[in-house]
Order: structure tokens, then C-alpha cells, then sequence
């Protein structure tokens, strides 16, 4: 069965509950609507076409230990290439780190498409919006 | 890290130390070169170790010698996985090893593992992160989002298993429905219980899904708001909506998922169907970044007291005028899709006998449900 980024129902979050249009009409979000949505959209199809085929094969196979050294299930690898190429690892960290500084509202919605298409890969950015945080604010203080 | 080439961890947890970091033993002695030398064991670290990457970098919290006892002696150490030269080329393997796997009930695809710091000498190179002993001010940020991001889980998961229990229920046919015919079996979903299910996991998600985005919303004001009084009102809501967002989503996300496992029937009990998945999947997420125990000690102990009570006391009118809001705002919406679904029900559902909508009005006095939405935040 193929999963299908609900990008509607995100859209419909983000303007009733989240306030978008709001966000961008006060400029604390600098991103417009159709861009938002694009970029949804865009996740949405990385979700589906190259982290869900892999979420049965990942649960079946797992991460093993081999010779002192973690080896993932077959496809990982090469979707965390593809993810990072694609640049999905930057979403929303600051521009001066090398990121495209995208709102919150935005990556959460990411977010979800991840790790919905698949949990086990999804893991591995768990905490990075934290540590993107962190790198301006605490660190540097 | 934020090209993605390198990944990060959080090692908190020890074997005697989980939800109670003040435990914690893991140690770090200062060198005359500025950096340190960690030494201990971390577990239940995920993605502590792979081959994605070219680096990983562990941020470990640790213990110095002269560190006061409790959670005041904490300090954070940015460890990475492959020493990192002056050039910024990379040089020598650092001293942390995964020495084991965790076998887990779900989430197989992701390593989860015993790291140990410094078994081969007098310990891996560490660097200071923030100041000695205030290690847990800087934890709590990323823990912040963290919670957040495993809120925003519960959501996909729950999401993931409604479609998959919707594509099924769509499929699938057993029995006779109410506006079946005789001798066809009915689509399941055309059964009343289905559908009721179904309706159950589809707003259960969309509650969840507008609470973390309410709660992101609230982290871009706090960054980004148009003044001081703004942003840091805005925070203090985030602060207040964090814990409820990561309980509320990722209980529901166990619930949702467990009633996408019912609705495939026997057939949602066999791996295959990849029901059975998403339920073992989602079991973990109301235990990690703090137990949804945690997350109620956290809002009734942190959150509801933060500005003397204002910041809570604010936010529920606030929430109550939306609902107002929302029956006026959207009739064409949502007001008209309740309706619908309503009818859509009703339509399904089989009609009772004259005479059994008739009963003598109850004697007792109906009692609290035991368990409730406010008993759930609560915890």
C-alpha cells in the first residue's frame, strides 16, 4: 500500500489551527503559501517514492552489528544520500549554518512526512532541529 | 550537520540513570589543551553508530571530578565519532564504539545502541559545549524540540496506519451491511463499528497534527516574532504546549494504530499486512524523550506555574473563543463536513425497531468517565 503525504489535511493545519496566513501577513514567516505547499508537496513525493518502499524491508532485515560496526538494511545509505543532496537535512536551520532557515510550521510538517513514510529512517533526524537550535542560541552565550 | 553530511546523537541515558540524570556517572576530566577525556557507558542510543555518514557527532552529557552532585554537576561534551583536524579534513577514529544493539519490538530499522566512551585508554576526546555544570540548560533546548519532533511522530504513524486501514476497509468484504443486498457481501467500511473507527483515527490524527503545528507555530513567533513582549509570550506558550503535544500525539498514535490493527481483523495480527507494524512502531514513542509520565510532571510542575499560572491561564480562553470560532468561521467546512458524516453514519447504520428507542430514563446518575482528555494531559 502507498503512502500518500496528506498534504490537504497538512495545508488545512497549518492555515485553521496553525494560523499561516497570519504568520505571513505579520512577516514571521517570509515564505509564502504556494511555496509552503510546494515544498510539502515535494516531500510528500520523496516520502513516497524513495523512504516508504524501504519501511517493510528496514523492519524485516534491522540494523546489525557486524565486526564492531552498525550496518543499516539495504537502501538507507543511499536514501540519506539522496535526502541530504536533496537538501531535506536543512530545512530549517539558520542560513549562516548552511541551511534554508524555513520556519518551524514548515519542517514539522516535514517532519511528519518522514517519519510517516518511515519510522526507522526518519530516527536519524530526530534531533536535529534541536541541535540546529542549540548551535545559535545556548552555544554561543 | 546541517548539509546533512554528518549526523548527530544524544547520549543521555546510562543503565542506572534514565529519567533521573541526576544519577548520572559518566566522566569527564579536563585536559591542559582545553579539551576532555570521556569515559562510560551510554544506552539507548539511536543512530549511535552507522554507515550513512562519514561522521557522527555525540553530544554526551558527562560528570567532571570536582562536578557537585545531583543535576547542578552536569556538563555537555560535543564528542565526535571521527576526530576533526584543524584543516576541517577528518583524522583519527576517536575512542567510542557501539558495543551492542538493542532487540526492540519495533522501529527495527533504526540502531539503537550501548555506546561506550574510552574503553580503549584514557578516554574519547570531548569538547566543552556551553559552561561546566550548566549541561542540562543546553540539554533542555534540544530536549524541547525533541519532544516536539516525537509528538510530530505520533502523528505520522497515526496517519500512516489510518491510510492503510481506510485502502483495506476499501477493499475488503465481509457480511452485509445495512444497505447491502442480499446475497453480496458489503465492503467492510460499510459497516457502521468500521466507519465509527475510522472517524476515530482520522480526527484523533488531525487533532494531533494542529497541536504540534500550533506548538511550531509558536517556536517561529518565539524566533521571529515583531517584538520582545511578542517573542516571549510566544515561548512561553511553546514551553506549555510542548508536553501536551508530545503525550497527546503519541498516545493517540499507539490508539490509532491499534484500531488500524482491529479493523484488518485476523488479518492485522499477520505481518504482512503492515498494520501490525505501524502498531509495534508507534509503542515506543509515548516512553521515549520522556514518558508521557514525564511530559505530565513536566506541564503540571514547569509549565502550568510558569509567570505565576498567566501563561496557561491565558491560553485556555484563547483555545475556547477558536473552538467558538471555528462552528462560525468554517460552516461550509467543517461544521458542514460533521454534518455529513453524521448522515453518512446514520445512512450506514441499521435502523432500530420502533419501540427499542423508548426506554425508561436511567435511574442512576451517570458517573465520570474514569478516563477523559484532561486526565490524559494530566497524566
Amino acid at each position: 500500500m502507498t503512502y500518500r503525504a496528506p498534504v490537504d489535511d497538512i495545508m488545512f493545519a497549518l492555515k485553521t489551527a496553525a494560523g499561516l496566513d497570519d504568520l505571513i501577513a505579520t512577516g514571521t514567516v517570509s515564505v509564502d503559501e504556494e511555496t509552503i505547499r510546494a515544498v510539502i508537496e515535494e516531500a510528500g513525493r520523496f516520502g513516497s517514492e524513495v523512504l516508504a518502499p524501504l519501511n517493510a524491508t528496514g523492519d524485516k532485515a534491522g540494523a546489525r552489528l557486524v565486526d564492531g560496526k552498525v550496518e543499516m538494511p539495504d537502501g538507507f545509505k543511499a536514501a540519506y544520500q539522496a535526502f541530504a543532496e536533496a537538501g531535506w537535512a536543512s530545512l530549517s536551520a539558520a542560513e549562516e549554518i548552511g541551511g534554508q532557515a524555513l520556519p518551524d510550521v514548515v519542517s514539522v510538517a516535514a517532519a511528519e512526512i518522514w517519519n510517516a513514510s518511515n519510522l526507522g529512517f526518519g530516527l536519524c533526524l530526530a534531533a536535529d532541529a534541536g541541535r540546529h537550535r542549540c548551535r545559535l542560541g545556548a552555544w554561543q552565550r | 550537520m546541517a548539509a546533512g553530511t554528518w549526523t548527530g546523537t544524544m547520549n543521555l541515558t546510562e543503565p542506572h540513570a534514565g529519567s533521573d540524570l541526576g544519577q548520572l556517572r559518566s566522566k569527564a576530566v579536563r585536559q591542559g589543551d582545553g579539551t576532555y577525556r570521556i569515559t562510560g557507558t551510554k544506552i539507548f542510543i539511536t543512530y549511535g553508530d552507522h554507515e550513512m555518514t562519514e561522521n557522527i557527532i555525540h553530544l554526551v552529557l558527562a560528570r567532571l571530578p570536582d562536578a557537585p552532585p545531583g543535576t547542578r554537576g552536569i556538563s555537555l561534551f560535543l564528542v565526535p565519532k571521527v576526530l576533526v583536524n584543524a584543516d576541517g579534513s577528518l583524522g583519527e577514529r576517536n575512542d567510542v564504539v557501539c558495543a551492542s544493539l538493542e532487540h526492540k519490538l519495533g522501529i527495527h530499522a533504526s540502531p539503537t545502541c550501548v555506546m561506550k566512551f574510552g574503553e580503549g585508554g584514557e578516554g574519547a576526546v570531548g569538547y566543552l559545549v556551553g559552561e561546566e555544570n550548566r549541561g542540562l540548560n543546553v540539554m533542555f533546548i534540544m530536549m524541547n524540540a525533541a519532544r516536539l519532533g516525537v509528538g510530530v511522530q505520533g502523528v505520522a504513524i497515526a496517519d500512516r496506519a489510518t491510510q492503510r486501514a481506510i485502502a483495506y476497509a476499501q477493499e475488503r468484504r465481509q457480511g452485509r451491511s445495512a444497505k447491502g443486498s442480499a446475497g453480496e457481501m458489503s465492503l467492510i467500511i460499510e459497516h457502521a463499528d468500521v466507519r465509527r473507527n475510522i472517524m476515530t483515527m482520522t480526527s484523533l490524527t488531525q487533532a494531533a497534527r494542529a497541536i504540534c503545528l500550533v506548538t511550531a507555530r509558536e517556536l517561529d513567533i518565539a524566533r521571529h516574532g515583531l517584538d520582545t513582549t511578542q517573542r516571549q509570550a510566544a515561548a512561553h506558550r511553546a514551553a506549555l504546549l510542548t508536553p501536551v503535544a508530545k503525550a497527546f500525539s503519541t498516545d493517540i498514535g499507539v490508539e490509532v494504530a491499534s484500531i488500524g490493527v482491529q479493523i484488518h481483523g485476523g488479518m492485522g495480527f499477520i505481518e504482512e499486512t503492515g498494520a501490525a507494524q505501524h502498531y509495534r512502531d508507534a509503542r515506543i514513542l509515548p516512553i521515549y524523550e520522556g514518558t508521557n509520565g514525564i511530559q505530565a510532571i513536566d506541564l503540571l510542575t514547569r509549565k502550568l506555574p510558569l509567570e505565576g499560572g498567566r501563561v496557561v491561564e491565558t491560553y485556555i480562553p484563547r483555545t475556547r473563543a477558536n473552538c467558538r470560532g471555528a462552528a462560525h468561521v468554517q460552516p461550509a467546512g467543517v461544521r458542514a463536513h460533521g454534518r455529513a458524516a453524521g448522515r453518512e453514519l446514520w445512512r450506514h447504520s441499521p435502523k432500530p425497531r420502533a419501540g427499542l428507542g423508548k426506554r425508561s430514563p436511567p435511574t442512576r446518575k451517570p458517573r465520570l468517565p474514569a478516563r477523559n482528555p484532561i486526565c490524559d494531559f494530566s497524566g
